[in-house]
């Protein structure tokens, strides 16, 4: 390949320039914007507006909300992760295990949330999580097992909030292990079968091993999407109640576009982005290392 | 250790294709049963029947007396090696070798002692601790031999072992599993689709063709004595020839049995010299030579069709030239036309 050749140039140009026109350059002015008190004062008259070092970023150190936050982003990383990748491998072998003709129809319907837009599941689940007329309440109450305000209470919102969007995930991950499970040969299962292994040994010594550096993969991916968590409370919570449901992104667009405080959502935004330059980084050296099967 | 024997054994695949039918042979306490047959002929079926991942039709498989149609694999006591050996690829040798024991629950210090001994056997002590990728297609096939004499199973399969490695170090490999089965001992059964194979590891051979056994002998019996007009053709290179009587010089000469017979000729067979009164000759142009070193082979054209004749090289011989080769009396097979069946002369 010839290295220096101009028209290599041209064939990259146009999407460095939207690359730059929508990341880059926003990402340069957030940067700038984060050193600075910029507000709904600064957009009137510009002497409001002043430099002021880092101070945004001592003040999110100090900011109970913002620890909060991260806590929230936390729990449904931590919880919601682990619970879609274990959803995503459980549902994946059950396809493949199903009689062929069944496992589109199955497939197809596990799927559907992931396309679907997120505000309109989150619409959805709203109704259906309504303490009075909601579905879920209606058949836990034909179970006996109460009627929880699932999203009017602190711990149960965060939890109803994981569900959705751990419900909204899974069929992604479901999709891409059933291929990897279909590329594990069935030599290595009958060989499995004749040395003596049973059903949990198969699964547990050769399905999830081989599974491994997909599930990883996912994994990754998972984290840095459940990361920007975002549409899911804003329109099932708006972030409560009492900030209960309030993530990162959530917070930074509530002290951007509702308070008008873009200094210190530059600064959020900021930390967001180093975080996620972190996963990404952790992800290439990661995935180097699987890449010796 | 123990015989295998099958009986009457068919498989018919859920969309009613029969894959085998009524297939009956076995294998003496310590044999090494050679099965050979042409691709899609059920070998590969039919062990797959005895190690219990394929279900049984109708018949009977029996493992040192025991009947085994209902048992599931683990509980057969067989081991099984695979054409693409079936390795683990997320374990190490060691943990390939230990798997069997291991999910057996086999106390660690005696699988480590049998793994070291195994690996010591088959020469792969430094390789235990690498992946199946970082080995060689040979050593890859230790591996999967080691794995499967590790539980010392009472009978030991093998499905085509040797048909993913290159020509010499198949040759090497067979070597190695001869000298294997005559130290373990152990009860084995040799599927390949390479007839030269099974004519020189086999103790004895199945011939299996379109699901039904063809013979059951030693590799000398199948070779010289063929039971029917396939095994002739199949077993051997070059094949044999099959030529009608009017094929040779004297029609009149050609020893006759009841009904229409084909002949054949094992390209060894021809001489350049008569040997004896009774020798039949057979005329032809030589339409190419090519030589093989110590040996020539000739196509010939003759009245009615082509021979290919194996001869000691003779600078007489030319390209384009009639030529009268002979055939012992003794060294012609016949075959009944319409059923296919050897027929003594």
């Amino acid at each position: 390949m010839t290295r220096k050749h101009p028209s290599g140039v041209l064939f990259v140009l146009p999407a460095l320039l939207l690359l730059a026109l929508f990341v880059f350059i926003p990402l340069i002015g957030v940067f700038g914007l984060s050193l600075t008190d910029f507000d709904v004062y600064a957009l009137a008259d510009s002497a409001n507006l002043h430099l002021i070092g880092a101070a945004n970023y001592w003040h999110l150190l100090r900011d109970r909300q913002a620890w909060q936050a991260l806590e929230v982003t936390l729990v449904v990383v931590l919880v919601g992760v682990p619970a879609t990748l274990l959803l995503s491998l459980i549902s994946a072998l059950m396809i493949e295990s199903i009689a062929e003709r069944w496992r589109g129809l199955f497939r197809t319907a596990l799927f559907v949330p992931v396309v679907c837009s997120t505000v309109a599941i989150a619409i959805s689940w709203r109704y259906l999580l309504n303490t009075r007329f909601g579905l879920v309440n209606h058949l836990l109450a034909l179970l006996g097992l109460g009627t929880p305000d699932w999203l009017g209470s602190p711990n149960l919102a965060i939890l109803a909030i994981t569900l959705v969007v751990v419900w909204k995930g899974f069929g992604y991950g479901m999709i891409i292990v059933a291929a990897a499970r279909r590329e594990i040969p069935d030599e290595l299962y009958d060989a499995a079968r004749i040395e003596g292994a049973g059903v949990r040994q198969r699964l547990l010594r050769i399905t999830v091993p081989m599974l491994a550096p997909t599930l990883g993969l996912l994994a990754l991916l998972d984290v840095s999407g459940y990361w920007q968590l975002f549409a899911e409370p804003y329109v099932l919570t708006q972030g409560g109640p009492l900030g209960s449901t309030t993530s990162l992104l959530l917070l930074m667009y509530e002290r951007g576009f509702r308070w008008w405080r873009w200094g210190t959502a530059s600064a959020i935004a900021m930390a967001l982005t180093a975080v996620m330059w972190l996963f990404a980084w952790v992800q290439r050296h990661t995935r180097a290392g699987w890449r010796g099967e | 250790m123990a015989a295998l024997e099958i009986e009457n054994v068919g498989k018919i695949l859920r969309d009613g294709q029969a894959v085998l039918r009524d297939v009956t042979c076995a294998a003496r306490d310590g044999e090494l049963l050679a099965v050979v047959g042409p691709s899609g002929c059920g070998k590969s079926t039919l062990l797959r029947m005895v190690a219990g991942l394929e279900s049984v039709t109708s018949g009977v498989i029996r493992i040192g007396g025991q009947t085994v149609n209902e048992l599931a694999p683990q509980q057969r006591d067989v081991a099984m090696v695979f054409q693409n050996h079936a390795l683990y690829p997320h374990m190490t040798v060691y943990e390939n070798l230990a798997f069997g024991l291991l999910v057996r629950g086999t106390p660690r210090a005696n699988i480590d002692l049998r793994v070291r001994r195994t690996a010591a056997q088959l020469g792969l002590e430094a390789m235990l601790r690498r992946y199946p990728r970082e080995l060689s297609g040979g050593q890859r096939q230790r591996t999967a031999l080691g794995r499967a004499m590790l539980r010392q199973p009472a009978v030991f399969l093998l499905d085509e072992p040797l048909s993913s490695l290159d020509v010499p170090l198949r040759a090497e490999l067979r070597r190695e599993l001869s000298t294997l089965h005559r130290s373990l001992g152990t009860t084995m059964v040799y599927v390949t689709h390479d007839q030269s194979e099974a004519l020189s590891l086999g103790e004895r051979i199945v011939v299996l063709a379109g699901g039904r056994v063809q013979q059951i002998d030693t590799p000398v019996q199948v070779y010289h004595r063929p039971a029917n007009r396939f095994v002739a053709g199949f077993v051997g290179w070059p094949p044999m020839n099959f030529l009608a009587a009017e094929s040779f010089d004297d029609p009149t000469r050609v020893p006759a049995g009841e009904g229409a017979l084909e002949y054949g000729v094992r390209p060894e067979c021809f001489c350049a010299r008569p040997g004896g009164a009774d020798d039949l000759p057979l005329t032809g142009r030589i339409e190419r030579i090519e030589s093989q070193g110590s040996e020539w082979h000739l196509e010939l054209t003759h009245r009615l069709g082509q021979v290919l004749a194996r001869l000691r090289p003779e600078e007489a011989l030319r390209v384009g030239e009639q030529v009268r080769l002979w055939v012992k009396r003794e060294d012609l097979h016949a075959f009944d036309r319409a059923s296919g069946l050897r027929v003594e002369l």
